[in-house]
């Protein structure tokens, strides 16, 4: 578990704070959707989850280890694994291999152990045909994959996609997010995806709206995504789904309010039609 | 002004090996066009914006503005009229520089021989264009907006050039839903001048079928699709192998088309769509 305790975090020489008073806990196997304008606080609330920030104000513990407590960040960030929006930043070595090699052979793992994990990060994001590759030799979506494939030989309880997908076009991010939640049924890693995209967050079994450092919102998507006063305070709109399911019901369609997905929108149209 | 590549061929040099990223593209963007260029990551789309935009030069083909044949922008003697044409590179906040928004906007027009109480203007305009108040931040840091600001400021800088094409990589990746439709709005309102031509570099497909007029879709350096929004979201699931996928809504339509409901599968808006399936659900 994850617990976020009355959380406030400013940034050195600022007097608004980026985060005001957060409290949040993330269970084991959950899929956390986080959205909120440029500028909400999302990156620094993610950034906080793993201590690579420290609160300013109140504490954060990651299956009750302290991010204030240095001798606990290692492990920590084990646990809590980290992909962000750009994979150049986050790519070190010459071969894709390596590049996944990299984390677990700092945590001091044999050569044959770090082999294994290696092999099986690669083939859960399907690089494993490409790892005598340079990096930059991959597109965006791979090397989004390959990010995803170092953080995942860590073996992380917590898989954090900050903005992760935002770069790529649209069958790359499925490819990505298919990915991630396939590993989330495999073996039970907690989700916790930042993004702008109201059509991913909707896929989350609760989402956060954060505006000005707070969450105004959060609950199911079907719920937080009727809120439309809440959301346009963000300068967020829901997802077309939503939007037309509202328009529908407007006019005596009857539809379920909870219907987020083309998918559950095109099975209940169906049923009503083939109802009559 | 118009611009047109005629079997264009573009490769990169790896070592002393070609890695080729264009082949054989023809477009043609005259006054009044509104172009989509679409594709997967790694299709050749920013590499193809460059060329339209004369920031690279062809391996093979030509480019033409105004029926002239021209190099590169900056190569050659021949004064040319690249400077009509304007381009907004991916994230180009990245490149605000100056202290204040007003100067970062002047940087380009000043280059263009622009002074005084001209320039001023210019700057003002282009600030006005992108919606922010040149009384109000032109004076303030770039550094200090918010980063849908950030991008408006960065486009403000190309606009006030006073291009007639607008040439923009995904103008609007990165950003929030507010901040994306305060972007294209301001692409909207360059488009309705008479005269201008807009190029959208974009993966985003609601962008792309609410916006352009044409699309182009890329595919491994070719051309693989050309038509209007509509004719290319017609193909559905097909778009896939593009890397593309049609937005939410026309999804659906084809989803109801494909269970037999007697419904267009080329729908993009909300109002269409509620108009379609208010019809079927009551004949």
């Amino acid at each position: 578990m994850i617990e976020v305790q009355g959380v406030t975090f400013f940034y050195p020489g600022t007097r608004e704070p980026a985060l005001e008073n957060i409290s949040l806990t993330i269970r084991p196997g959950e899929f956390l959707a986080i959205t909120g304008p440029n500028g909400s606080g999302k990156s620094t609330l993610a950034r906080l989850l793993n201590g690579l920030l420290r609160p300013g104000k109140g504490r954060v513990l990651v299956d009750g280890l302290d991010t204030a407590d240095a001798a606990s960040l290692v492990e920590i960030r084990r646990r809590v694994g980290m992909v962000f929006q750009d994979p150049d930043n986050q790519l070190v070595a010459a071969t894709v291999e390596d590049d996944v090699a990299f984390g677990p052979e700092n945590l001091g793992l044999p050569p044959a152990a770090v082999r294994q994990r290696v092999a099986a990060a690669l083939e859960a994001v399907e690089l494993a045909d490409l790892k005598t590759r340079p990096p930059h030799r991959l597109s965006g979506g791979q090397k989004q994959r390959l990010a995803l494939a170092g953080v995942l030989a860590m073996e992380p309880v917590y898989l954090v996609l900050d903005e992760a997908t935002a770069m790529l076009d649209p069958v790359g991010r499925e490819e990505v997010l298919k990915k991630v939640l396939a590993l989330r049924r495999e073996k039970g890693l907690a989700v916790i995806l930042i993004t702008h995209f109201m059509e991913e967050a909707a896929l989350a079994e609760r989402m956060l709206v954060l505006n000005e450092g707070r969450i105004i919102l959060s609950g199911p998507p079907a719920d937080v995504l009727q809120q439309e006063e809440g959301l346009a305070k963000a300068g967020l709109k829901a997802p077309a789904i939503v939007a037309l399911g509202k328009s529908l019901r407007q006019a005596g369609v009857k539809l379920p309010a909870s219907i987020v997905t083309v998918e559950e929108m095109a099975r209940a149209l169906w049923k009503l039609a083939s109802g009559k | 002004m118009e611009i047109s590549l005629r079997e264009v061929s573009f490769a990169y040099k790896v070592g002393d090996r070609p890695l080729p990223v264009l082949e054989s593209i023809n477009v043609r963007v005259a006054p009044g066009d509104f172009l989509a260029i679409t594709g997967s990551g790694g299709s050749g789309k920013s590499t193809l914006a460059m060329l339209m935009a004369g920031l690279l030069e062809p391996v093979a083909g030509r480019v033409i503005l105004d029926g002239k044949p021209v190099r590169g922008r900056g190569k050659g003697k021949t004064h040319s009229a690249w400077h009509k044409v304007g381009m907004v590179f991916q994230q180009p906040e990245q490149q605000l520089f100056a202290e204040t928004v007003a100067d970062d906007v002047a940087f380009g027009p000043g280059n263009l021989g622009f002074t005084g109480s001209e320039l001023e203007t210019r700057v003002e305009e282009a600030l006005r264009a992108v919606g922010l108040d040149p009384q109000k931040i032109g004076g303030h840091s770039p550094f200090r907006l918010s980063g849908g600001q950030q991008r408006r400021v960065a486009i403000a800088g190309v606009l006030a050039m006073d291009p007639e094409v607008l040439i923009l990589d995904e103008p609007t990746a990165g950003l929030d839903p507010a901040g994306r439709e305060q972007v294209l709005g301001v692409i909207r309102s360059f488009y309705r001048r008479p005269g201008k031509a807009v190029v959208l570099i974009s993966h985003n497909m609601a962008e792309v079928a609410a916006m352009a007029r044409q699309v182009i879709v890329l595919y491994q350096g070719r051309v693989a699709l050309q038509g209007t929004p509509r004719e290319i979201f017609r193909q559905g699931e097909a778009l896939k192998t593009y890397g593309l996928i049609p937005p939410p809504l026309t999804r659906l339509m084809q989803e109801l088309q494909r269970r037999g409901a007697p419904v267009s599968p080329e729908i993009f808006t909300l109002a269409e769509a509620r108009a379609a399936i208010l019809a079927w659900l009551g004949a």
